[in-house]
């Protein structure tokens, strides 16, 4: 019940959401060119607030049901995780707010979905490393405004 | 929350670790999903170990199975120079840690402590690792979440983690 009623407020106090966080408009999505990493002329979900809705509600049930375990099987693998990649890219943006917000193994995720890799051997096992190179390459795509 | 009791904490997880309770387990940091279980034995506060080939997994030796059975990380804490070892009690000089794990065939039948061998480790799955710390008192680092001290390894056995299957220890440095 709690759980419910921290989701609810959470969802009512980020439903204004801030630049970085609005998918590109259908006009971007029509100018999408071959080589953009994702072509978004084929996305499918168009409404924003529901997405990011399931998005925390997935997060919050991955991160309770995950968070007294070590292994990054479990984490990777725990149902509502592989919720998230199958919403594929217009998770995006929500997973690097999160990402910039609170630090979690979200990369999987973003590896899967994107299907590039910013990061290289030497941040593999480092929580702030990865974090650092993922929301570069967010702020490289536009997805986050740049610091 | 730091030195509040850990059983408070636990959530619905709790029936999972029917252990942590009578007020002696203390939490001693914030969560943290930065390191795990792994990283805190070997005494690191600042990376993820664990056996994921995949982008951005934990940290793992090259020369290593990726596998999670306990007998890939019983080489994982050889490399580290723990060896396998069956005393529960602190010999002085020495850091002791307790592997715990889950039978991967629910009918395997567990044999005990001194007669495991090498097959017997692979039908394990790895679940947790807990260190010793000089004073005597277990230290473990809960998954993605917090620290906390409990007074032996056994505290932690139940639906989470498992049994301990097998105790390493290494000279101190």
């Amino acid at each position: 019940m709690m759980h419910d009623r921290s989701l609810a407020e959470r969802i009512r106090r980020e439903s204004r959401m801030p630049p970085f966080l609005s998918l590109p408009s259908a006009g971007a999505r029509n100018r999408s060119r071959p080589g953009d990493w994702y072509p978004f002329h084929l996305s499918i979900n168009t409404n924003p607030p529901a997405l990011q809705e399931e998005f925390l509600a997935r997060t919050q049930e991955w991160q309770s049901d995950c968070q007294f375990s070590s292994s990054l099987t479990d984490v990777s693998f725990h149902p509502a995780y592989q919720a998230i990649i199958g919403m594929g890219p217009p998770a995006v943006p929500f997973i690097l707010r999160e990402l910039q917000i609170s630090p979690h193994w979200w990369f999987y995720a973003l590896r899967m979905i994107t299907q590039v890799d910013p990061t290289s051997n030497e941040d593999v096992g480092s929580l702030e490393r990865l974090t650092d190179r993922w929301l570069a390459w967010g702020r490289q795509q536009g997805w986050l405004l740049a610091e | 929350m730091i030195g509040e009791q850990a059983e408070i904490h636990l959530g619905i997880n709790r029936p999972k670790f029917a252990g942590v309770s009578g007020g002696n387990c203390p939490i001693t940091s914030l969560p943290s999903p930065a390191y795990n279980c792994v990283a805190w034995a070997l005494g690191f506060d600042d990376q993820f170990w664990w056996p994921v080939p995949w982008a951005g997994g934990g940290q793992w030796p090259v020369h290593l199975a990726r596998r999670d059975d306990i007998a890939t990380f019983v080489e994982l804490f050889r490399h580290f120079g723990f060896f396998p070892c069956l005393s529960t009690r602190l010999a002085h000089g020495s850091e002791l840690i307790a592997l715990y794990g889950l039978p991967l065939n629910e009918s395997f039948l567990v044999p005990n402590l001194p007669t495991l061998s090498q097959t017997d480790l692979l039908g394990f799955q790895f679940r947790h690792v807990a260190r010793q710390l000089p004073s005597g008192v277990w230290t473990s680092k809960l998954g993605l979440s917090f620290d906390m001290e409990h007074p032996d390894p056994v505290s932690l056995e139940g639906a989470a983690y498992g049994r301990v299957v097998l105790y390493m220890a290494r000279a101190r440095t």
